[in-house]
């Protein structure tokens, strides 16, 4: 057992475990990003495999890359002084950030919201629900449902109820 | 082993926290999931790389409640209402106030032309909803509208009354939830555009005309002031269903006032209430604000931190605009302390100014007015470096305090649903209480763009009689026509201004 030292804490290199086994290896400097992982790494039980059971590995490799690109980012924002720069810097990530939340299908974008959600990567999480509330802004429950396959398992009573108590929006 | 236990353990929690305080009004429905309860979705054992079948995405209903929270923060309020009406399972999930991304009030407009008079907002039993940023209009339908006039806007919540002969039935009607909660009957008489109570309800039988000059929620409780009997106020509380009058305790419990009453020009009652800085120095001013935050939540009413923040706003004066704005227009709420940090720092920075001689900019005096317009009784003048006072048009405007306040729990529910009064970037300012006698309704949007006034702040009135906006932009009243809207209700809105 070693106890987390910040001086070692850049060069460590955790494996995470993928719920379908594959090992991604990401390092501490990254992986903080994620809540849990912090908290696990704060705690000094990072030894070892750390299976993540609800992440695929697609996904993880999703979620890893995310990490890296905004870690990445954080390092050379320290070192640019200029603000311009900076400024631009973010213009970059921002749209990074929604080419990379673009390119997911809606099953890759359920999965990470899930994943993110799990690893508690606030930053990720907001980005995807972002996407969803994009996607959902301006329809109607019946094209929700459609949109994401979802079976409406209200009874007729229970549907007229809730329209009841908002009826106006559904005139 | 035991790293994976932590995680399960981590989860587990958060899990908890969710479904313990569950809606109440959903009568129960918790979870009727069909292959998936929402803990143990085993996302590894289907593998993703297979994207045809369709069994994956039914998934979606199985999204966490946090996850769900944090998508339908992000939508309009309309959104929001479609969103919770697609599955049992989002709906179970989603709870508790759910914040928007719009702050923004909507515009309640009757659906005729037609005034009978200037109080009865509505003659048919149909009013509009007009939701001032998507331009979407939405028919309300309800029988209390029926000839009621309106008294206030709170919370999403109506005050209305009608009558019959001298018999009042005040009610509280919400519109976007269609609820009503009716309160006893009140007796009074109707004279020259006043209304008069008599009758031991009020259990002031001895005074034999009153007249209600206002009407505040304070903690729960639906007060009336009446006119004219300074010592005397009648109070409702939803929960007992009864009227009471209670003496007006003038030094304690008018503080308290302050916090939740949607303040208006009466002097009477904000004299003491406001606590504005004043020439006092920062630091003395956040600190007197405190001990009365500190006294009010000793006293079992604490105020919200967003409360305080926007007292400490409201209060500061004009100088301190940018740090206000800046303040207002963020998403997430400042801490007092944080607040307390960035004004002392603004202080030392505004003296290093003023020693330096740099001339103070002449767009920070307009909108003096809506900050100290009602401390103590005597303007802050040497805060008033010229400009047009807005005082000037013979209307004198008020803060209306923003605030989420006195949430009571026979209410709570749907009182944290929708918030008419703006928060965050709006001030509504009323001539008189929302609209009571004089239906004037006074606005300032501190996001518009105005020269004359505080770096992007125009300031407006609304007129229920004429259906006119006027707009104040650079000490000129513009008139507006609005051509979709009726006749509103209340009003506070960037695009009335930007109108012109």
């Amino acid at each position: 057992m070693s106890t987390p030292s910040s001086s070692v804490f850049s060069y460590r290199v955790l494996k995470l475990k993928s719920s379908d086994g594959e090992i991604f290896e990401v390092k501490q400097t990254v992986a903080v990003q994620s809540g849990v992982l912090k908290q696990m790494m704060e705690d000094g039980c990072t030894e070892g495999e750390i299976p993540l059971n609800n992440v695929d590995s697609p996904t993880l490799a999703k979620i890893i890359e995310w990490c890296n690109k905004h870690h990445d980012d954080d390092v050379e924002g320290r070192v640019l002084s200029q603000e311009k720069e900076k400024e631009k810097e973010k213009a970059d990530m921002k749209r990074w950030e929604s080419e990379f939340i673009d390119a997911l299908n809606r099953d890759e974008l359920y999965f990470l919201l899930i994943g993110s959600n799990y690893m508690n990567i606030k930053e990720l999480l907001d980005c995807a629900a972002q996407k969803v509330a994009g996607m959902v802004k301006g329809k109607t429950p019946e094209a929700i449902r459609e949109m994401f396959n979802i079976q409406s398992d209200f009874t007729e009573e229970e549907e007229k109820a809730i329209r009841k108590e908002n009826q106006w929006a559904f005139n | 082993m035991a790293k994976s236990s932590s995680i399960d353990n981590i989860k587990l929690e958060v899990m908890e926290v969710q479904s313990s305080d569950i809606e109440i009004k959903l009568g129960g429905v918790m979870t009727a999931t069909t292959d998936f309860s929402p803990i143990d979705i085993k996302i590894g054992g289907t593998p993703t790389t297979n994207n045809k079948k369709p069994k994956i995405e039914s998934l979606w209903c199985n999204l966490p409640g946090n996850v769900l929270i944090s998508i339908i923060e992000r939508l309009c309020y309309v959104d929001q209402i479609y969103f919770r009406a697609v599955c049992k399972d989002w709906r179970s999930k989603i709870y508790g106030s759910v914040r928007r991304s719009d702050n923004f009030p909507w515009i309640l407009a009757a659906s005729t032309g037609d005034i009978l008079s200037r109080n009865i907002v509505s003659i048919s039993n149909q009013c509009y909803l007009f939701d001032p940023i998507h331009k979407q209009k939405y028919t309300i339908e309800n029988q209390i509208l029926d000839g009621a006039q309106i008294h206030a806007s709170k919370f999403g919540w109506l005050l209305l009354s009608r009558n019959t002969k001298s018999t009042y039935f005040f009610s509280f009607y919400s519109p976007f939830t269609n609820k009503i909660i009716e309160l006893p009957e009140l007796h009074m008489e109707l004279s020259a555009g006043k209304i008069l109570c008599y009758g031991n309800i009020l259990y002031c039988s001895n005074f034999v005309g009153l007249l209600v000059s206002r009407i505040a929620h304070v903690v729960g409780v639906f007060c009336f002031i009446f006119e004219g009997v300074d010592d005397w106020m009648g109070a409702f509380k939803p929960g007992l269903q009864e009227w009471k009058a209670y003496p007006y305790p003038r030094f304690s419990f008018l503080q308290c006032i302050d916090c939740l009453i949607d303040s208006e020009d009466n002097e009477n009652l904000l004299i003491l209430m406001k606590i504005t800085r004043g020439t006092s120095s920062v630091t003395d001013y956040l600190r007197s604000i405190k001990s009365v935050a500190d006294d009010l939540a000793l006293a079992g009413a604490p105020l919200e931190n967003l409360n305080l923040v926007m007292h400490v706003l409201n209060g500061i004066g004009t100088e301190f605009n940018p740090i206000a704005e800046a303040v207002r227009a963020r998403d997430t709420v400042i801490s007092f302390e944080e607040l307390f940090d960035k004004l002392t720092e603004y202080e030392t920075y505004l003296k290093r100014e003023e020693t330096q001689g740099a001339p103070v900019p002449i767009t920070a005096n307009n909108t003096r007015y809506n900050q100290n317009n009602n401390q103590n009784g005597k303007k802050n003048y040497n805060q008033n470096r010229g400009g047009t006072n807005i005082n000037k048009n013979n209307r004198s405007f008020n803060t209306s305090n923003i605030n989420t306040g006195g949430k009571n729990p026979d209410m709570l529910v749907a009182l944290l649903r929708r918030d008419l009064l703006c928060r965050n970037r709006w001030l509504i300012f009323n001539v008189r209480t929302g609209f009571l006698p004089r239906d004037l309704l006074c606005f300032v949007a501190t996001g518009g763009a105005s020269s004359r006034f505080a770096p992007g702040s125009c300031a407006g009135t609304y007129s229920i009689d004429k259906v006119i906006f006027c707009c104040f932009k650079g000490g000129l009243e513009v008139e507006l026509e609005p051509s979709s809207v009726g006749k509103c209700s209340f009003v506070s809105k960037r695009r009335c201004c930007s109108h012109e």
